[in-house]
């Protein structure tokens, strides 16, 4: 069973995608800023993280370099999903080195798919 | 010393003068002052090299009479065969600021010739008269005067020492000779660097052996009336060695030679850019044609390095004839001494005045001749005088030597240290109560920032007014001649990126042709020159201050934008993201909903009732708080929410009336 862990301070969206996923049968874990983000993968070393970046506090930014200096967790999975979706910001966030960016909003079935096809290249 | 070459390069200066005047905002008056100076400073020590010439000669022929008619002296001819000489090579071009590598090579040649014959002589004296260093050393501790010889007198001596050390090192860097080596012939600034070190280690080797000729002498000629200037010679004369008394005579000769020839140039520059060309010429040649200016200006230069020269021989002749060839050295300079204010001030101090420079340098020379020259030339003609003894009007404190009664300096110290006191007094007092021309200031802080604005000689200068390319050319044709003109212009067209068809000339077109007219004719005249068909606005201090600033407020304000940009793209983030979250929600949820037809009835009451809570609830987005946050916080304002019991809220916010 893989583990996922959302990461976003929006209740309703938190929501739906712990549904969707468990659905999809993974190990589903919620974090509501990056803090918490951070405690929970430390803890549980998630296969993979939908990361929201404007968190209140620590920001998804923060979350993702904090993950790439750490060498038991810079192999997690990141996928940004982010109402910011200029080009500048998606290369940014790539540059970072999430392994995907999406924007909001987004389709349930298109980041289900993304998140397996990440999971099953390796 | 290096910014001097710097700003010399890129003014095309020719001349200490026209440094000099250039940072005073090219005052005529000014750069005319500082050639006379230098012409009278200078014209003694030319006639030292003569003199230095002609005694060696006649000791070495043995000819011990003092010659009264000029026919039958043989100085003469020596004089007028360096004038002619030094006439013709040193005026090959009429671009004073161009070098004369030949003249250039002659003297470094005649330098190490120099140098070789003086330490054959001293390893002569050394090893061959004497035995070996100790040898002379022992020999000369016995003679009477030896000790106080050796020291320095006390404290006194040390002072004066002290003194002439000081007047020495500010003569290395302002003789005119000195300048027009180190700066105007001057290649590369790198050049300087190699200088720095290979200059001091050949007078080194100079002096290695000049204390043990100076004590061989003393005990050769213990009883015997000989000016220790002539030890060189007199040392191997005595002992009969042909040879090497050529060798001395070649050497000393070869160096009075290239000594002269290049005051000459460099006074004759002066000469001709700073006092005839300005003052007497510049409105015959604005009129006249181009080959005929050119061969005028060589010739003003030919008449003038000739003329000096023959000047210097009558000053021998009368004035010179029994003093020793270091103290008219020194009066000298100290003269030149007085152009040290004015020279370093102008580099260091932005104050600087040009009226302070002009009545500075007056008073310092007029100080000098009175506590120096006077004297020396009542002493030489033993003309009977209480001038020196008693003071002038037989006041006391007026006493040359003495001035108000300082006892403490031999005659050069002295005199040096009171026209550089008034000098310098005048020069700082001047200065601080004249605010100088806009022109002025304007050089003044290129001068003294020089580094900010070395890459760009042609910007550096501000300038508000009108003129036409046509007669810019008009009168740079007359100066360089048709072809060099053309060339100079498309270069600068070029390198500029300027469109040919131009009309009305830019500010730094009229920078540039003064620059180039400069090196012809002396920065007075060209600026004379070209502000003739320039007509020029009086620029106000905040003008000038605003051109130069200008540069300054273009990247602040662009750095203003970059970050009223930041600020933009972080307002339209927020908003996004206030606008998106809910719709985000709203379709994930949604989607569960349509598509997802197994769906726990318990699960999908709790969704339907998430979607009514965002709709209800106010801070389910934030947004309208958010948004506001953003609006009023660009506006230096500020907003907040207070609880009020027992359930509202409230919000206030704040706005300044002015932005500050």
């Amino acid at each position: 069973m893989k583990k996922i862990l959302i990461v976003d301070d929006e209740p309703n969206i938190v929501m739906s995608l712990e549904y969707i996923f468990k659905k999809e049968n993974f190990e589903v874990f919620i974090a509501r800023d990056g803090a918490e983000a951070i405690e929970i993968a430390e803890e549980n070393f998630p296969d993979i993280v939908l990361l929201d970046i404007m968190m209140p506090n620590v920001g998804g930014y923060q979350v993702l370099k904090h993950f790439k200096r750490k060498s038991e967790l810079e192999d997690i999975k990141v996928i940004f999903l982010s109402a910011k979706n200029k080009t500048s910001d998606i290369e940014l966030g790539l540059q970072l080195g999430a392994d995907k960016y999406v924007s909001k909003p987004f389709s349930n079935r298109k980041l289900v798919n993304e998140v397996k096809k990440l999971l099953t290249e390796n | 010393m290096k910014k001097i070459i710097r700003i010399s390069k890129g003014n095309k200066i020719s001349s200490l003068a026209d440094f000099i005047s250039l940072r005073y905002g090219n005052d005529r008056f000014l750069s005319a002052l500082v050639a006379i100076v230098c012409v009278l400073a200078i014209v003694p020590y030319i006639s030292l090299q003569l003199k230095a010439i002609s005694e060696t000669f006649n000791v070495i022929t043995n000819h011990n009479i003092v010659v009264n008619s000029i026919v039958n002296d043989t100085t003469f001819y020596i004089a007028i065969l360096l004038a002619v000489f030094a006439a013709f090579f040193g005026t090959q071009h009429t671009d004073a600021s161009e070098r004369h590598k030949g003249i250039i090579t002659a003297v470094a040649l005649e330098s190490i010739i120099k140098l070789l014959f003086f330490l054959v002589i001293g390893v002569y004296v050394t090893f061959y008269l004497f035995n070996e260093p100790s040898d002379i050393y022992e020999q000369v501790s016995v003679l009477p005067n030896f000790k106080s010889q050796q020291s320095l007198n006390g404290l006194e001596g040390g002072f004066n020492w002290f003194m002439l050390s000081i007047v020495s090192m500010i003569a290395v860097m302002l003789l005119p000779r000195q300048f027009q080596v180190s700066v105007v012939e001057n290649e590369r600034e790198k050049y300087f660097k190699k200088a720095t070190w290979l200059f001091p280690l050949y007078l080194l080797l100079f002096n290695v052996f000049v204390i043990f000729i100076a004590w061989g002498g003393n005990i050769m000629f213990q009883n015997q009336q000989v000016e220790a200037d002539l030890f060189t010679v007199m040392l191997p004369l005595q002992q009969g060695n042909d040879f090497l008394v050529m060798l001395v005579f070649l050497g000393g000769f070869s160096a009075a030679i290239s000594m002269v020839v290049i005051s000459t140039l460099a006074l004759s520059t002066m000469l001709s850019n700073n006092l005839i060309i300005p003052y007497g010429f510049l409105r015959k040649f604005s009129k006249g044609e181009s080959e005929k200016n050119t061969e005028s200006i060589k010739n003003i230069r030919r008449i003038s390095i000739f003329s000096l020269i023959i000047v210097a021989y009558f000053f021998y002749k009368f004035f010179t004839l029994d003093r020793s060839l270091v103290s008219i050295g020194l009066i000298s300079f100290v003269i030149i001494a007085q152009l040290a204010p004015s020279f370093f001030g102008r580099l260091f101090w932005r104050r600087g005045e040009a009226t302070g420079a002009r009545f500075g340098i007056l008073v310092g020379f007029l100080v000098t001749v009175y506590t120096l020259v006077i004297p020396f030339a009542i002493d030489s003609q033993e003309i009977a005088s209480s001038f020196v003894s008693e003071g002038l009007f037989e006041l006391n404190f007026l006493k040359p030597y003495e001035l108000f009664g300082m006892q403490v300096f031999e005659p050069v110290p002295h005199a040096f240290f009171w026209s550089l006191f008034f000098n310098i007094g005048t020069y700082t007092l001047f200065s601080v109560n004249i605010v100088g021309s806009s022109r002025e200031r304007n050089f003044a802080k290129m001068f003294v920032d020089n580094s900010k604005y070395a890459s760009l000689h042609e910007d550096a200068y501000v300038w508000k007014g009108e003129a036409y390319v046509k007669d810019i050319r008009k009168v740079l044709t007359r100066f360089l001649g048709e072809s060099r003109t053309e060339r100079a212009l498309n270069l600068f067209n070029m390198k500029y990126n300027i469109n040919k068809k131009n009309q009305l000339a830019g500010a730094r077109l009229v920078n540039f042709s003064e620059k180039l007219l400069t090196g012809s004719i002396g920065s007075a005249s060209a600026r004379i020159l070209v502000s003739s068909v320039v007509k020029e606005d009086e620029i106000s201090l905040p003008e000038v201050l605003n051109i130069l600033d200008e540069t300054q407020k273009a990247k602040e304000s662009n750095k203003e934008l970059k970050e009223r940009d930041k600020q933009k793209d972080e307002f339209l983030d927020t908003v996004a993201h206030e606008l998106k979250t809910p719709i985000t929600s709203i379709r994930a949820l949604s989607e569960i909903l349509l598509d997802d037809e197994e769906i726990e009835t318990e699960v999908k009451n709790k969704f339907y009732q998430a979607k009514n809570q965002t709709r209800i609830k106010p801070e389910g987005s934030g947004l309208g708080l958010a948004i506001s946050k953003q609006i009023i916080e660009s506006h230096n304002g500020k907003i907040w929410a207070e609880n009020i019991k027992p359930n509202g809220a409230r919000i206030t916010f704040t706005l300044p009336i002015k932005t500050i």
